[in-house]
């Protein structure tokens, strides 16, 4: 007999959970630390824990010296990204041509002094890259990967809708008093529904943003393969070669001030400058986005030997819908609540995915031991080192990055590390406590989560002298949100890591009966 | 389901569901350009955006298909229209 619609839905969505959900619960982490990024660089990069200078400061006098004594002769790209309220220091870029590398310093510009390389790649270098590349980068091999999971994971909401008997009543439905199983199938079903329109365009706009890798279909046939082209043509940019004849740059400021007649409101975000020194130079810049959700730059291009506007960016309504889902999903707009939102939205995703992949392992735990199948066992110990193991490995990077002294050679290598090393353990860990006579690798690992939580603000405040008080009273929230939300993270697992120890005792997945359809 | 079955409508669902988006979005990119509709970067990134929905819609039906057969069948077919039209509207570059 041909199975039904609903039967073949069943049978997809949980297969495509099942070999995505670990993979998926680390891109969705990932991404949900990436929304605080740059509050968690605060954290982790205590030497860049200053205010924001006010906006106005001018580019010639205090940023553009520093460029000249940094980028060596010869450098045909100087960059500048402008602080704002989420980041005090303005970035230095330039390449190097003898090394053909980009080099980057970072400045506090009211200070006026140069910063430490960094000894960290915090949350916008390692966090946020782990989400979109899994830091594999051979071939843009990990974007891929993550490109196929968020198909996957477009797979599984619609299957999963479609398998759904209830949407409706489900907004209402929360037995925690029945059984766990029960239970952990009313947290999948809420919070998948509840948030529906979250889960499937954040991971729609994910892949639009990169759709010129994922599907360049149409740049292979209309621009014969030549991505770059495409980029000229679909935001207007500006580039010539070095006429090799030496000129002095004009007023840069007199730029941004004629760019911020042209945008009407809104500062510098980036600019940069092609050919600097020569004749054929372009001084491009970006206007920030912080208040509209499209991420729409509106660049404009300069000729630097005169100061003449070359060209304005004038994007067309097609580019404002493909910057519209950017902007969706890299929240580069300042509104607290939204942020906040995003985060909170995100762990939801999290969980939708961890109690997906628990809902597979329950339903069949019992079923697999009786058979002597090992697939149950395979599966509970991915979920668990693949959603908890990744949020130890996480705090244990924090924890490093406390403890490891400032100024050793390889540091933020040595961060990455511990990350990797403790993830690896937490693998071992979830495999070898998760047997016949109980699963409990969960209940240790919470424990683990709430220690390692409780345990980074207080080297927080031993290391560099920032405690709650402190920050809270100075209004430094990006360092007071971080503690707080691991000290909130440490409570909540202090409780799991309490409740799962009493159910691991009695080893409820192995004697409950089995609620499922198919057991 | 049978394990063949599964392999068949999985490789439709991933290579199948590729390359239906793959040939949608060349071929509506083209049309829409060779239409004088949208701009030729314009046409791209619209055609590129909507391929992704083409592929979850191909990826759902290589699986609620009444048969394998039937959803290679439909997704092949497909995938050949639009390649023919990504062909007839192909500018020259």
């Amino acid at each position: 007999m041909k199975p039904t619609l609903r039967q073949s839905m069943d049978f997809l969505h949980t297969w495509t959970g099942v070999l995505f959900g670990a993979l998926l619960f680390l891109i969705f982490f990932m991404g949900t630390l990436a929304v605080f990024d740059r509050e968690i660089d605060r954290w982790m990069m205590p030497e860049t824990r200053f205010a924001a200078p006010p906006a106005g400061f001018s580019v010639e006098e205090r940023v553009l010296p520093w460029l000249r004594g940094l980028a060596p002769p010869g450098s045909t790209f100087w960059f500048v990204l402008y602080p704002d309220a989420r980041t005090p220091t303005v970035e230095l870029g330039w390449n190097d041509p003898a090394s053909g590398k980009r080099e980057s310093r970072r400045l506090n510009v009211a200070g006026a002094r140069l910063l430490a390389e960094a000894g960290s790649w915090g949350g916008t270098g390692f966090f946020y890259p782990f989400h979109y590349s899994l830091h594999i980068r051979w071939k843009s091999l990990g974007i891929w990967i993550v490109g196929l999971a968020a198909m996957a994971m477009l797979v599984a909401l619609v299957s999963g809708v479609i398998v759904h008997r209830k949407l409706f009543a489900d907004f209402f439905t929360f037995r925690p008093q029945g059984s766990r199983q029960r239970a952990t199938l009313d947290v999948h079903n809420v919070s998948s529904v509840l948030l529906l329109p979250f889960h499937f365009l954040i991971t729609l706009s994910g892949l639009i943003i990169m759709f010129t890798i994922y599907m360049p279909a149409g740049i292979h046939l209309l621009y014969g393969g030549d991505t770059e082209k495409y980029f000229d043509e679909a935001y207007s940019q500006v580039r010539r070669a070095p006429a090799g004849q030496p000129a002095s740059l004009a007023s840069v400021d007199a730029m941004v001030r004629e760019a911020r007649h042209r945008w009407g409101d809104g500062e510098v975000r980036s600019l940069w400058i092609d050919n600097p020194g020569d004749r054929a130079a372009v001084v491009g810049m970006g206007r920030a986005p912080r208040d509209r959700v499209a991420y729409v730059t509106h660049t404009l291009y300069f000729d630097g030997a005169s100061g003449a506007v070359l060209e304005e960016d004038k994007a067309s309504h097609a580019m404002i819908a493909q910057n519209f889902f950017t902007g969706l999903h890299l929240v580069a707009f300042e509104h607290w609540w939204l942020r906040w939102l995003y985060f909170v939205m995100g762990l939801a995703s999290c969980v939708m995915i961890a109690t997906g992949m628990l809902l597979w392992v329950d339903k069949r735990a019992r079923r697999h031991r009786k058979v002597g199948l090992a697939g149950w066992r395979v599966v509970d110990a991915a979920g668990c080192a693949g959603s908890l193991g990744v949020m130890v490995a996480t705090l244990a990077m924090l924890i490093a990055n406390r403890l490891i002294p400032e100024g050793i050679a390889h540091r933020p290598q040595l961060e990455a590390a511990c990350f990797f090393v403790a993830w690896i353990a937490c693998g071992l860990h979830a495999w070898l406590r998760t047997t016949a006579a109980g699963r409990r690798a969960w209940g240790e690992q919470c424990a683990a989560i709430a220690a390692l939580a409780l345990a980074a603000p207080l080297l927080n405040w031993l290391t560099t002298g920032d405690h709650l008080l402190k920050t809270v009273s100075a209004d430094h929230w990006a360092v007071a949100g971080t503690d707080l939300v691991l000290l909130t993270s440490g409570f909540a697992a202090a409780l799991a890591a309490h409740r799962l120890y009493r159910s691991a005792r009695t080893a409820v997945v192995l004697t409950e009966p089995a609620l499922s359809r198919r057991g | 389901m049978l394990k063949f079955e599964v392999a068949s409508r999985m490789s439709a669902a991933v290579l199948g569901g590729y390359l239906l988006a793959y040939a949608f979005a060349a071929g509506t990119a083209s049309a829409l350009a060779a239409g004088g509709l949208l701009a030729r970067s314009d046409a791209v990134v619209a055609a590129s955006m909507l391929s992704f929905l083409v592929y979850l819609v191909a990826a759902i039906y290589a699986f609620a298909a009444r048969t394998a057969w039937r959803a290679w069948a439909w997704i092949a077919g497909n995938t050949v229209l639009f390649g023919i039209g990504a062909v007839l509207f192909r500018p020259a570059v």
